[in-house]
């Protein structure tokens, strides 16, 4: 088990140094700099020269490159050139409402999605089913932004019940969750579904059926048990999404996060944001993976089985 | 996990009361909530010295020497006199007394003349670039001697980049001033800045030097102003309509009948600074040509675009400056207005036939040009019509849109044909900024060369002796620039407010809304 951590953390080393070099190219061949940004009126080229000799980027790219590289694996994400704030400080400024609004639209997802999961399944190929179907539907298709405006008129315009914006208490966080939770509950509904209606068929369930428990008891304590695996690894996946994943939601619920920070920086081309944000959104999602493969690893050991 | 979800959820029930009696505990406080508008969102500091971006902020924070009314007069404000000699090279500034920062310092000669040497060496330098010496000559008074007249110097103390700081404070709190600490002499204190979340700024109520265009020249009568940065208009409508903001500044467009419909919202009306066009680039083979570029300005109808895109919000534009500036004052016949039959009969005499597919063609070649926009703005609206109303001339366009910073990349290629564009700006002087040949590219788009233009700039830049002259000489650039039809002027746009019905003020006197004017204001 410890060699299989292992090899997959060594493994983490090298995806590191990809990403950061298509990152880091990515976003410098992007045409514009931050240098207009912060010119004033009137200024003239050798401002500008300037301004890219103190922020290193009259440097060949390569070099920039591992200038960068050097500070960002001691710890040093810079400084955003827009902002002039040490761009660690702007993460951990905006990650806890990311934190936030992940968290509790990933606890909609998995509850929400597993009981329509269920229900569909138990009471497959009935009106109960097609209901939690079109729902789950629902959930996967349609723009988490549109469902978030739809969920503004319902329950902040119409009834009141919430804030139509910002993020100051618990009650601004419950929209936007649902907006975002929504589509995974949906993905996690169709999953369950199917992956219950395979266990079903299984011999086990049948023999469970003829010792006489009843199919209350089969369903939750057996069936459903055995047909999590593929729901923990769409969960696992997603937890590195959440956290950059929510960006038009943000900016419909007027919320500061990684990913209305990371747009904000890209537009103004402020290239230590970006590449660090971007650098931390993907690490987590391949620590989402990863974290997944090892609880998956633990759970069935045929995976490990693959490695030695 | 039961136990765990049930302390989850007591927890959010907690939390829920726990925001809504902050909601209420607050409501006691004459609260003012501004949705500023998206456009002024994403500061990146209050320092007036090293930002080249401000925002409503910095009319409340700090004051100003000088305001521009809404008449286009300057008024006195933190200088009680200024005294301009004769041959325009001494202008003494003469403070008014008793005027405080929130940090208890006062403002004296000492801090005026630290002041304007520190624009001198900030984004802002230009405005001050005339400047050769400041001499103090008591605790309220400095003399200024300067290189060359300028008459323009009162007009850049009114802007929001000239907004006075405290130097005790710049100088305890260096960088970190302008976030966390920012230290004014305005109605209206820094109090907290969630970076794109909101702005809070708390009443100061030792505040007594209004100026003499607020009818309250003592504390404001709101408490604390709030400031919301939404960038969704839907998002900003929506909050406006269920009471969670109280002005919806710059409305946007797609939601303004609504507003309009509601007998409860004042919708108060501003000119604005704002002016939108669509440049040609003068080096392009058939734009270097005049007489195209002159029928392709003719062939752009103003009012067209008016009503489809602004619905009706705005004036047409027939020159390059907004209304109001006296330069903008030019010969009837240098003006340009929609004529296609005169812009097809330009492409005619120059031996453009229509092709059959309605598109013109000489000497075997489709008349074929690019429209650049950006892609999120009425910009690109804007250029959608347009690509219509040249159609009708026969001119095939293409349209191609680019993120705003990726354009303004691409004009220094010099590879643009068309471009839409807008600016936001009061003074002539944004000719220079856009035509001058050392900018070629950015700003200058219309990659515009020409010696005898430069010269007529200069003049109506640093050769002005006068308020008077100068307008004389820019009104002079200005004609011979339309001349060369650089630009096909589109529309002159309005500011939109949305006001809520609990928010009482007078019209306003400003040449804004979200500024000084606030002082006026009182709630319900």
């Amino acid at each position: 088990m410890w060699v299989y951590v292992l090899r997959r953390t060594l493994l983490l080393i090298p995806i590191f140094f990809a990403i950061s070099v298509v990152i880091f190219s990515l976003i410098h061949l992007v045409p514009g700099d931050p240098i207009d940004s912060l010119l004033g009126p009137g200024s003239s080229k050798g401002d500008r020269a300037e301004l890219l000799a103190l922020y290193g980027l009259d440097k060949p790219l390569p070099m920039q490159y591992l200038y960068w590289l050097k500070d960002f694996i001691t710890g040093d994400m810079g400084q955003s050139i827009i902002e002039k704030q040490p761009v660690a400080d702007m993460i951990f400024y905006n990650l806890p409402f990311t934190m936030r609004l992940g968290l509790l639209s990933l606890a909609i997802s998995f509850f929400l999605g597993i009981f329509l999961g269920i229900i569909s399944a138990a009471a497959k190929n009935t009106f109960v089913d097609y209901i939690a179907m079109i729902i789950a539907l629902l959930g996967v298709t349609v723009p988490a932004f549109w469902l978030g405006l739809i969920l503004i008129l319902a329950f902040s315009v119409n009834l009141g019940w919430f804030p139509v914006s910002g993020s100051g208490s618990f009650s601004h966080l419950v929209l936007p969750a649902v907006a975002v939770g929504l589509g995974g509950a949906g993905l996690v509904a169709r999953v369950t579904r199917v992956s219950m209606l395979e266990m079903f068929n299984k011999d086990f369930v049948l023999l469970l059926y003829a010792k006489g428990l009843s199919r209350n008891v089969i369903i939750v304590k057996h069936v459903f048990r055995n047909a999590l695996m593929p729901v923990i690894t769409i969960l696992g996946l997603r937890l590195g999404w959440i956290l950059g994943g929510a960006v038009s939601i943000e900016i419909v619920f007027s919320r500061p996060g990684i990913g209305s920070m990371l747009l904000t920086a890209l537009f103004r081309r402020d290239y230590p944001v970006v590449q660090a944000s971007l650098i931390f959104l993907t690490m987590a999602v391949i620590i989402g993976a990863f974290i997944t493969d090892i609880i998956y690893s633990y759970a069935d050991p045929r995976v490990r089985d693959v490695y030695k | 996990m039961n136990n765990k979800l049930k302390m989850v959820l007591m927890t959010g029930m907690l939390a829920l009361p726990l925001g809504m009696s902050t909601t209420v505990a607050s409501a006691q406080e004459r609260v003012l909530t501004i949705s500023m508008d998206a456009g002024n969102a994403g500061q990146d500091s209050f320092n007036p010295f090293t930002t080249n971006r401000t925002n409503n902020v910095y009319y409340l924070v700090y004051d100003r020497l000088v305001e521009m009314g809404a008449d286009g007069n300057i008024y006195p404000h933190l200088l009680e006199s200024w005294d301009v000699s004769e041959d325009g090279l001494t202008i003494v500034f003469t403070l008014r007394d008793g005027v405080m920062f929130h940090d208890g310092s006062e403002l004296n000669s000492e801090v005026l003349k630290w002041f304007l040497e520190n624009l001198a060496t900030g984004k802002s330098k230009y405005m001050v670039a005339a400047f050769e010496s400041i001499e103090i000559k008591d605790n309220l008074t400095v003399e200024i001697s300067l290189s060359r007249p300028d008459p323009n110097i009162l007009y850049n103390f009114t802007s929001s980049f000239t907004g006075v700081p405290s130097m005790v404070a710049i100088e305890e709190f260096g960088e970190e001033f302008g976030r966390s600490v920012v230290i004014g002499t305005g109605p209206f204190m820094f109090d907290s800045w969630k970076t794109g979340d909101e702005i809070v700024l708390l009443r100061n109520p030792d505040y007594t030097w209004g100026s003499e265009l607020s009818d309250n020249q003592g504390p404001a009568n709101i408490d604390k102003i709030v400031f919301r940065e939404i960038l969704e208009d839907s998002t900003r409508f929506l909050e406006f309509v269920t009471g969670g903001v109280d002005i919806l500044e710059k409305a946007p467009t797609l939601f303004l009948d609504k507003l309009q419909e509601d007998e409860s919202v004042n919708i108060v009306t501003m000119a604005s600074n704002g002016n939108y066009h669509m440049v040609m680039n003068s080096t392009n083979e058939l734009l270097s040509d005049v007489n195209i570029r002159r029928a392709i300005a003719l062939s752009v109808n103003q009012d067209d675009i008016l009503a489809a895109v602004f619905q009706g919000n705005g004036t047409p534009a027939y020159t390059y400056l907004i209304d109001r500036l006296p330069a903008r004052q030019v010969a009837p016949e240098r003006e340009i207005r929609f004529d296609l039959e005169t812009a097809k009969t330009i492409m005619a005499d120059l031996g453009w036939v229509v092709g059959d597919d309605g598109i013109l063609v000489k000497d075997g070649e489709r008349l074929s040009l690019t429209l650049w926009s950006k892609s999120d703005s009425s910009e690109r609206k804007v250029s959608v019509v347009i690509q219509a109303q040249l159609a009708e001339l026969g001119i095939d366009i293409v349209i191609e849109q680019f993120d705003p910073s990726s354009i303004r990349a691409e004009y220094k290629t010099g590879e643009q044909d068309l471009v839409v564009r807008s600016y936001g700006w009061d003074n002539a002087d944004i000719l220079e900024w856009f035509f001058n040949s050392t900018r070629m590219g950015y700003p200058n788009v219309a990659m515009w060369h020409d010696n005898e233009s430069d010269y007529l700039m200069h003049n109506a830049m640093t050769r002005s002796k006068n308020a008077e002259e100068r307008i004389e000489n820019f009104r002079e650039y200005h004609e011979y620039l339309l001349a060369q039809y650089l630009w096909a002027p589109i529309i002159n746009s309005v500011n939109i407010h949305a006001v809520a019905e609990r928010v009482h003020m007078p019209d306003p006197r400003f040449k804004i809304l979200i500024g000084p004017s606030l002082l006026d204001v009182t709630l319900d």
